[in-house]
């Protein structure tokens, strides 16, 4: 109903999404950047996948984009994002602060609606390994909010995912004038 | 130089007052770097050079939380940052970013014969600003901002210190001090970060260093069996001066 989308495996498909969103709007503002990306493997088991691109990429900055918990009728709305609202921007202890802030600057100053996402440890996604991978990243983490997370019923709004693109892309283009 | 450690606040991921702090007291005969987790790599020059690269690591970040919600009555929910021990949180003051706050639950009076034994979790619990909206509490605090204890730092005894974070600034200034002497032989000294949240920062620094030997200063509960003496685990003409 509505742009409410639901399929197995949105975790993290949709994250896919986003991303393929994010370079299609980057290429369309003649973006130069160089950009790596990676479909990573065997994240529900352990992160290796990311792990390793991670170590191989030649980065500064590393985003890593997943999906997170929007809230059920039987869930701590404190919690938890909405579905609709805009990408989570994740705070945690173990992403970078100033990163976090560069992505809420940048979704004010672009019109992007976007919600928070707190964590006070590791966030439980790739974000994790890759951050302390090979001598460190600067990193960031932006989640998609999905309902019934690892069932065959997950559920999206499709305008998080191309809000997730837009911002992410938003931040690559703009760069530092985002701090 | 104890005391003006402890009393920064500097949870694992906001290290930057102890970042800022440590490299103010650098000797100006180092180099220093920062990576890009902010471990702060320090590089000393011995009177001789090393046949071993030595890394002396501590980790400069603390236990506390970060604002994880506000109420719509204005109470700001909390998460944990590391392991914090439940039985110490209720009733302590904290600071909330720059604003000090307390920590409440329900009363003592309105506790229920089952709540009574029981040590609140940090979920049932909330930091009171004095706010009366959420409106009101966002003036002055953001999600993600951090909470920290407020702990004087307190001399007794014969020789015993209480604060917070002797974990580990107490390695910290152990590190600081064999920077500020003559060191026989070039050591590398690491002031990690996020050791509190899974040792990520010293995964990091150990890395970037790569070094042959590596010896960590950290706060260890009192152990049953004593520790033998740290010169006889290198060969005699190999000392390091701490």
């Amino acid at each position: 109903m509505g742009d409410r989308v639901s399929c197995g495996a949105l975790d993290d498909r949709a994250g896919m999404a986003s991303l393929i969103c994010a370079l299609e709007y980057l290429r369309e503002k003649g973006c130069k950047k160089k950009i790596t990306v990676s479909f990573s493997t065997r994240e529900e088991v352990g992160g290796s996948g990311a792990k390793t691109a991670a170590f191989n990429a030649e980065a500064k900055e590393l985003i890593a984009v997943d999906v997170s918990f929007a809230d059920t009728p039987d869930s701590n709305s404190e919690e938890c994002g909405e579905l609709s609202k805009g990408p989570m921007i994740g705070v945690s202890a173990s992403l970078d602060y100033d990163m976090s802030q560069r992505f809420i600057g940048t979704a004010k100053k672009c019109g992007i609606p976007y919600q928070l996402e707190i964590m006070g440890g590791r966030t439980g996604t790739n974000a994790d390994g890759m951050t302390i991978a090979r001598g460190g990243f600067i990193s960031g983490l932006i989640s998609i909010p999905l309902r019934y997370m690892h069932t065959g019923v997950e559920v999206v709004s499709v305008s998080d995912v191309e809000n997730t693109g837009r911002l992410i892309a938003e931040y690559i283009a703009g760069g530092s004038e985002n701090a | 130089m104890l005391k003006e450690l402890c009393l920064l606040n500097g949870i694992s991921g906001r290290e930057k007052a102890v970042r800022e702090y440590i490299i103010s007291k650098i000797p100006s005969d180092c180099k220093y770097s920062v990576d890009a987790l902010g471990n702060v790599i320090v590089e000393k020059l011995g009177k001789s050079r090393a046949s071993k690269k030595v890394m002396l690591s501590a980790h400069i970040d603390e236990v506390g939380f970060m604002v994880s919600y506000i109420t719509d009555d204005g109470y700001i929910k909390i998460a944990p940052v590391g392991g914090i021990d439940e039985r110490v949180v209720f009733g302590r003051r904290v600071k909330v970013a720059d604003i000090y706050g307390v920590i409440g639950a329900k009363a003592l009076h309105h506790l229920s014969s089952d709540e009574l034994y029981k040590v609140p979790k940090c979920e049932d619990m909330y930091v009171d600003i004095g706010a009366q909206s959420r409106k009101q509490a966002e003036e002055y605090v953001s999600l993600g901002d951090e909470v920290c204890f407020v702990s004087e730092y307190l001399e007794f005894g014969d020789g015993f210190i209480k604060a917070k974070a002797l974990d580990d600034r107490v390695g910290c200034q152990i590190l600081l001090n064999i920077l500020s002497r003559e060191q026989p032989y070039d050591l590398t000294v690491c002031f990690v970060v996020q050791e509190e949240i899974g040792t990520r920062g010293s995964a990091v620094a150990a890395y970037n260093v790569a070094p042959d030997y590596a010896i960590v200063l950290e706060v260890q509960r009192q152990l049953i069996c004593p520790i033998p003496p740290i010169r006889k685990r290198f060969a005699s003409s190999e000392t390091v001066l701490l």
